[in-house]
């Protein structure tokens, strides 16, 4: 059933997604055509502020959502969210070590090593930040499994 | 931790989603409860002992007894 305190919480959800993507995708448009080898500080700061308001946006409606869920609801957020998050952050640990270890030349990446650093740090950036997003995805498909075994469990005894 | 919940709601002829209305949860949350899945938070044990005008203790069995 999609009651208020539902709709509540899809609103609040899709505003801030919507809102910290568009800003980012707003930025990516506003900076496309300009040299990334430059360090202009203009880019620099007015990027790190957009990419600043667009996650305080996407924290604030996050929150809201949060809040807007019932007790049983937000357990299972923060559950997900934690064991997730550890395991996302945990399973980045050994691709780390392939890119340490020079495991960027066998997936020919290779190119000037400004090239090679600016991509070293992109990827070492988000490798812990998409593993933890995977690592909530995969924390909340077993718990679906799981709630799914139990309520056979109980059907069936 | 067992509970009555599913005896106490057939009694009124009440659907999860009635009771969920009556205590400002999601059905869900009542589907949890009655299963076993969610130990309630006191405040909520509390809503549902005054919902029920039954002591917590009537409602939620600990360790079965």
């Amino acid at each position: 059933m999609f009651d208020r305190r539902n709709a509540r919480v899809v609103v609040n959800l899709a505003v801030g997604i919507l809102g910290g993507v568009g800003l980012c995708i707003a930025l990516f448009f506003a900076i496309r055509h300009t040299d990334l080898r430059t360090p202009d500080p203009a880019r620099i700061i007015g990027s790190t502020l957009v990419v600043a308001l667009a996650m305080a946006w996407a924290c604030w409606f996050s929150v809201r959502a949060h809040i807007a869920e019932d007790e049983y609801h937000r357990q299972r957020e923060m559950a997900d969210s934690f064991w997730g998050g550890w395991l996302g952050i945990g399973a980045s640990a050994p691709v780390f070590v392939f890119i340490a270890m020079g495991g960027l030349h066998w997936l020919h990446l290779e190119g000037s090593a400004r090239g090679q650093v600016f991509r070293a740090f992109v990827i070492g950036y988000f490798v812990p930040v998409v593993c933890a997003t995977l690592g909530v995805i995969v924390a909340r498909l077993w718990r679906r499994l799981r709630d799914k075994r139990i309520a056979r469990q109980l059907i069936e005894s | 931790m067992k509970n009555r919940l599913k005896v106490l709601r057939a009694e009124r002829d009440w659907t999860q989603a009635d009771l969920a209305r009556r205590l400002d949860v999601t059905r869900e949350t009542v589907n949890a409860i009655e299963n076993g899945r969610y130990d309630p938070s006191l405040p909520l044990a509390f809503e549902i002992g005054l919902l029920f005008e039954a002591p917590i203790e009537e409602i939620f069995l600990y360790g079965g007894r």
